[in-house]
């Protein structure tokens, strides 16, 4: 044991000790990693949360909103487009001529009878009825004949207040109006002013 | 991380406990990344976190709740794996050292620190470095000398 007594030889013997020590530090450099790995911070996380739900509420209140709302442009071009084919074009589509069938369409849709009831057109009487589809919606479509011309009533629940659109699709001239929560649409071939006479009398009606 | 070994290997012979010695090590890693701004490019890396490694050190030892700087008179068979009796012997004269002298050791010795930048991470200066490493052998060849002849029994050294 006189190795100890030469400073080079000590240092030696205590650097082998020491550094042939076996440890493992790969779950230290693990939790150093962990602890400086970006994060978010919560507060942040929570107040963008909120802001993306807040946001998301929103649109899909517009979303609804817009779903559920008629818009008269759209009503009243698929309106336009009904006509043309089953008035006009004549093309063959299941049609009530009773009128108690079309009163039970009516409510089917909230649509009181009462209101095509006292839809009175001089010269013009309620031919038949049948419901149909218009922007993504379920309309009373009735037909109102005097003999040799015809017209159309379109009417829907609509609690939307919606102002007055009229407009000419392919020489269709079409005039819608919301009213005691009933749109109303009317399409005729006859002129514009027609249109808008025939729906201030459907408006005067429900 | 190229000296989280160098850093954990001092930490264990200067901390209480193994625990201690890695959280030591974590927390200068940490501080280290958070002011690395404040690192001189050019300068010695491993030096500086040496620094930060005793300046941790010895706050955590004035926190009076923590119980730190004992000295380490038992063999701990973890930290010291020696295949000879001389080598135990070593491990055990070693651990029985002052921190003071176990840390110029660590640094001087092992980790091959030179004297200014030990002066450098202990904020001593260079003279009172040199006087403790010298100190520091003679304390080592001491317990070498004095150290008790071990032996091997069915339990393992003693």
């Amino acid at each position: 044991m006189n190795w100890y007594r030469d400073d080079a030889e000590l240092d030696r013997q205590l650097r082998q000790e020491i550094l042939a020590e076996p440890f493992d530090v790969s779950a230290l450099e693990h939790r150093i990693r962990k602890a400086i790995a970006p994060r978010f911070p919560r507060r942040l996380l929570v107040a963008a949360s909120a802001a993306f739900l807040l946001l998301l509420c929103v649109f899909a209140s517009v979303g609804l909103r817009t779903w559920f709302t008629l818009q008269p442009s759209q009503v009243c071009s698929d309106a336009a487009r009904d006509h043309l084919r089953e008035i006009v074009r004549r093309e063959p589509r299941r049609w009530i001529f009773e009128t108690a069938g079309i009163d039970a369409l009516g409510r089917q849709l909230g649509v009181s009878p009462a209101a095509h009831s006292r839809f009175v057109v001089p010269g013009y009487r309620l031919d038949r009825g049948k419901l149909c589809v218009l922007s993504g919606r379920l309309f009373l479509h009735l037909v109102y004949s005097n003999g040799t011309r015809e017209f159309s009533l379109f009417l829907a629940h609509d609690s939307a207040p919606g102002g007055y659109f009229d407009a000419d699709f392919s020489g269709q001239y079409t005039a819608s109006v919301e009213s005691n929560q009933t749109r109303a649409v009317i399409v005729t071939s006859e002129s514009k002013a027609a249109a808008r006479n025939l729906v201030r009398v459907a408006a005067n009606a429900l | 991380m190229p000296h989280t070994r160098s850093l954990l290997r001092v930490a264990r012979r200067i901390a209480s406990d193994r625990a201690t010695a890695e959280d030591l090590v974590q927390q200068t890693l940490l501080l280290a990344w958070r002011s690395f701004h404040q690192f001189r490019a050019g300068t010695n890396a491993r030096a500086w976190l040496f620094r930060i490694l005793f300046n941790e050190f010895h706050a955590l030892a004035r926190k009076p709740a923590v119980a730190m700087l004992p000295l380490i008179t038992e063999l701990e068979p973890e930290l010291y794996a020696p295949d000879t009796h001389g080598a135990i012997e070593m491990a055990l004269a070693f651990a029985r050292l002052t921190l003071e002298h176990r840390t110029v050791l660590l640094l001087g010795v092992v980790e091959g620190f030179t004297c200014q930048e030990m002066a450098e991470i202990l904020a001593i200066p260079i003279g009172t470095v040199m006087s403790r490493i010298s100190r520091a052998r003679q304390a080592l060849r001491g317990e070498l000398m004095g150290a008790p002849k071990f032996k091997c029994s069915a339990e393992g050294a003693v």
